[in-house]
């Protein structure tokens, strides 16, 4: 529960606010940021890579060059006719001694041409030129020898280890030597690896970068991981790993493509960007390898600051608004004290002198008319209260007094054998406006009345006080039921309030002639219940309710009146009554109940309908006096 | 003091050879083996000796021999197998006969035609019931059919293993510039020669690794055009077999079992190859040796009464090709050839 109120806390409401309004536009603005910056990011890494790269070809071809320019000297000399093989030997021991990166020099002829052994390697050894012979079985099926010769043109051969003279791992140039336009053998200029190796090696970009040589036929020549030179190849590695695009890598670095692509297999690469570029010179490939962690971890790091900065300004804005609104809300906590003690009957609690602002002076200020208001509205509720008790007494003395108008249910009234009679009056309220009455005027007439005076209160207990009191009063002049209604009609017109009228159903029966004269001014039809169970029903008026018009002329009705019979008298408290789908019971839910009676007496007959009725309401709160007065005539005993 | 470090590593190598060979001749340009380049058991002690030679540098193609030893399967039978370096300067035919080699492994066509000369070869196990031979050319180079190879040149094996090419050749009566080849696959690679003979198992994955897409490739498989002869199979010669008749058996069945463990073990097997083919200084990756490997394995994954057997139509099929083509043949009959012939 208290968790609850501070999620709706002024405070965590507006720091929540806060928290979504930032993150929206931070990561908008992270976002853009990324999209810019990344592909920057992308150009200055591919042009710091190929700069490198350009400068590592660049040392790379120079040493071939070197090479090549040495080679084109030589041939030159060899197919000059003015040396013989020692002073040529001579020649080539100086080249060596004087190029470094000439590691040694062969000449080697087909076996066809070889028919003096000439075929010879030059190499230093201990800085001793030596001269070593060579066989063509050594050497006319190996690449060396065999492609140049086979092509009859120069070529760089890819690595390949002397086993036979310097004992090193070598890169040669060969070059086929002609007579007369026969190819007769290759010439070879070694150079070693290892000086292309320390040029590659040693490069390194950023935190994980290095570079790597490819041969003309995909393999790894030069790699960090030692492993890998001379065993795997591009496409060995791709075909390891089923990566499709290191292939396709790899088929452009050996077409001597310059490209630079990201790889994302699981490769020795990683996810990483390589930018490869070609030797011209021997159709190799340099790749250089960054990571791509280290290509955007200047990115990440401009992205990892601006979260940061994020979050501390979420987290200093949250502070202030913490304890701002902490101290706003504090003269709101004490005003809340307060009300609650004012709500719980002190008055007189004292309110906080002021606030911190503007609008809680002005609620501090509102609040103390209000509770000023608050008092003097107490005050006059309290004398209000004291009124209104006062007249709830008068009331609940005017319900006795009214109460006692009804006559009391006795088998026989007023020991009239002839009549049985029972009412019951369900008032709606405290005090009700119906009234029921009967009592004998003479010997032979007994007179009864159901009325109904319109609305409720007070003025419609008095006025049905008066229509008791003036019926019993006039009920002893030996009036015919029509007179009764008239002079009653004209009392009211001239006594009672305008607003108030009366609808009535007055009865006298004649015991001697078994004879009903009634007059029903505009209420709720007679019903006349037969002894073998039928009905009728009296439904037409006399006239319209009383109360309204002077003067006005009312007429009866007379019924022959059978042993046994039962008259039925309701006000519209029972026909208007409702179910809860809102239906009226109505005259025919009247008429249906009195169907279905299997009573013998007047007391059965009221409680029987009563019950109905109530069934028929079941929850329905009554909004109408109930009033229902049974009668029967001479019941056969 | 590097020099002094060299000088001793070269005497004791000296003193190694001079007493493992019995001060034999060494004549590497003849194809001779010497010890230091041999795989040998650490248990030796109190074992027979048997030479073995490959037909070619160490790779999976005899990985069975390889785990074989490892694994002990030649020292439960008594014996201590040295693994000798073959290739293309070993030829195991001359090796058998000059004694270098007391077991080695060649093709059957190479096997019978051989033979002629001494008639004393002895198939002890016939290992590939297939030939994986293969010739290849670039479409690329205007080869697209057999008939595109008129003219053209090709590259072929210097040793015996071009025989079956050779029948091919004379059998469509192609006319072409033959080039012999080493090892190396570069000559085709640079366009030197425009076919060239591969094993399906060895250079056709090299040209793969080279960055060579197989749908580039015309190829003819011999397997598939009714050139399908045995290939290698464990040949000793008769004097070494009378004389050591149940080591040669115990021989087979090692090696065989070590065929299976290998296949069996695949992973295991890889890693054994590559170690022994970087202890030999031999270029190797991974994807190359299992692909060689699993091709290999479709020679075994028969009814285990088939492996290693010579079938007679096997031999006479052979015989009938290298005659067909005028070539000489052994005079031996299919069960003085192949002594284990039911």
């Amino acid at each position: 529960m208290q968790s609850k109120q501070e999620e709706r806390g002024l405070a965590y409401q507006i720091i929540v606010f806060i928290f979504f309004f930032l993150v929206l536009i931070f990561s908008v603005f992270i976002g853009i940021t990324r999209f810019l910056f990344s592909e920057i990011m992308m150009d200055n890494s591919r042009e710091t890579v190929s700069h490198l790269a350009k400068e590592t070809v660049y040392q790379i071809e120079g040493r071939l060059s070197a090479i090549v320019d040495i080679s084109q000297s030589i041939i030159t000399l060899y197919n000059s006719d003015y040396l013989n093989r020692n002073e040529l030997d001579t020649i080539l021991n100086d080249y060596i001694y004087e190029f470094d990166t000439l590691e040694s020099i062969t000449i080697a002829y087909a076996p066809e041409y070889n028919k003096s052994g000439d075929s010879r390697t030059i190499y230093h050894f201990k800085n001793k030129a030596i001269s070593q012979e060579l066989h063509p079985a050594e050497y006319q099926y190996l690449d060396w020898f065999q492609i140049p010769y086979e092509l009859k043109s120069k070529c760089w051969t890819d690595p390949w280890y002397d086993a036979s003279s310097t004992k090193q791992t070598v890169i040669s140039y060969c070059v086929p030597i002609f007579i007369k336009g026969n190819c007769i053998g290759v010439m070879r200029f070694d150079t070693k690896l290892s000086g292309l190796q320390r040029i590659v090696s040693p490069l390194k970009l950023k935190r994980s970068g290095y570079a790597f040589l490819v041969s003309s036929i995909g393999t790894i020549i030069t790699h960090p991981a030692d492993s890998i030179s001379f065993n795997e190849s591009i496409f060995s590695l791709a075909e390891e790993t089923k990566d499709t695009q290191l292939r396709e890598l790899g088929k452009k670095m050996i077409q001597g493509e310059t490209d630079f692509i990201r790889l994302r297999g699981n490769t020795i690469f990683n996810d990483s960007w390589i930018y490869f570029s070609p030797l011209l010179s021997n159709n190799w490939s340099l790749g250089i390898v960054i990571a791509h962690k280290d290509v955007v971890r200047d990115l990440n790091l401009l992205l990892i600051i601006q979260t940061l900065f994020s979050v501390i300004i979420f987290i200093s804005i949250s502070l202030i608004v913490y304890y701002r609104t902490f101290s706003v809300s504090k003269p709101i906590r004490l005003f809340t004290e307060v009300a609650t003690k004012i709500g719980s009957g002190d008055f007189d609690a004292q309110l906080p002198p002021s606030g911190n602002s503007y609008e809680i002076d002005h609620l501090i200020h509102s609040f103390a008319v209000m509770q000023k208001s608050l008092k003097e509205y107490i005050k006059n509720l309290e004398i209000t209260n004291a009124e209104k008790n006062r007249i709830l007494a008068e009331v609940q003395v005017a319900s006795e007094i009214q109460r006692k108008l009804i006559p009391a249910n006795t088998e026989h009234p007023y020991k009239v054998k002839e009549i049985r009679c029972y009412g019951i009056l369900e008032p709606a309220g405290e005090i009700g406006g119906d009234l029921y009455d009967f009592f004998p005027v003479d010997e032979s007439h007994f007179f009864f009345v159901i009325a109904d005076v319109a609305g409720k209160g007070i003025v419609t207990s008095m006025t049905m006080i008066m229509v008791s009191t003036y019926l019993r009063t006039i009920s002893t002049y030996n009036f015919t039921v029509n007179e009764i209604m008239k002079n009653l009609n004209n009392f009211l017109c001239t006594q009672s309030s305008a607003a108030i009228f009366v609808t009535a159903l007055i009865g006298i029966i004649d015991l001697k002639n078994d004879e009903l004269e009634f007059s029903n001014a505009g209420h709720t039809p007679l019903f006349l219940r037969k002894l073998n169970g039928t009905y009728e029903i009296f439904a037409d008026t006399h006239s319209n309710p009383l109360g309204v018009f002077e003067n006005m002329e009312i007429g009866s009705s007379q019924l022959k009146l059978d042993k046994g019979d039962e008259l039925i008298l309701l006000t519209d408290g029972v026909t208007e009554i409702m179910n809860e789908k809102e239906d009226f019971l109505g005259i025919k839910g009247v008429e249906s109940i009195i169907q279905n009676l299997e009573t013998t007496n007047p007391e059965q007959t009221a409680k029987q309908i009563m019950q109905y009725v109530h069934n028929f309401a079941q929850s329905i709160p009554q909004r109408d006096d109930i009033t229902i007065l049974v009668l029967d005539y001479k019941y056969p005993e | 003091m590097n020099n002094k470090r060299e000088t001793l590593a070269l005497l004791l190598l000296l003193l190694s050879i001079f007493l493992l060979t019995g001060c034999k001749k060494s004549d590497k340009q003849n194809g001779a083996i010497t010890q230091s380049n041999m795989e040998q058991s650490p248990y030796s002690t109190g074992l027979f000796t048997i030479r073995y030679l490959p037909v070619w540098t160490h790779q999976a193609e005899f990985a069975g021999v390889y785990m074989a030893q490892k694994k002990g399967f030649y020292n439960d039978k008594g014996l201590n197998v040295l693994i000798q370096t073959g290739g293309p300067h070993y030829p195991p035919y001359d090796n058998l006969q000059d004694g270098h080699s007391d077991i080695v492994q060649m093709s059957l066509l190479t096997a019978i035609k051989r033979d002629s000369e001494k008639d004393n070869l002895v198939n002890l196990a016939q290992l590939m019931q297939r030939t994986y031979l293969m010739l290849v050319g670039k479409k690329s180079r205007g080869i697209n059919s057999i008939a595109d190879f008129n003219g053209k040149r090709i590259g072929l094996w210097k040793t015996d293993d071009r025989l079956l090419s050779l029948i091919f050749l004379q059998q469509h009566k192609l006319n072409m510039d033959i080039v012999d080849l080493d090892t190396s696959i570069n000559l085709f690679l640079k366009d030197g020669i425009d076919i060239m003979n591969v094993m399906r198992y060895n250079e056709y994955h090299q040209l793969q690794q080279a960055g060579i897409d197989i749908e580039d490739l015309f190829t003819v498989s011999f397997a598939d055009i009714g050139l399908n002869v045995a290939d290698n199979g464990l040949y000793t010669t008769r004097e070494f077999y009378e004389k050591h008749s149940k080591h040669c058996r115990d021989f087979v069945d090692a090696t065989i079992e070590g065929w299976l463990y290998a296949i069996n073990n695949q992973e295991e097997t890889i890693s054994t190859v590559l170690e022994i083919m970087h202890k030999h200084h031999l270029p190797a990756n991974r994807p190359h040796q299992k692909w060689m490997l699993n091709e290999l394995s479709q020679d075994f994954m028969v009814d285990s009464s088939q492996i290693g057997v010579l079938q007679k139509s096997q031999f006479e099929e052979a015989k009938r090709l290298l005659t067909e083509q005028n070539m000489p043949i052994t005079s031996q009959t299919y069960n003085s050839f192949y002594p284990y012939a039911k």
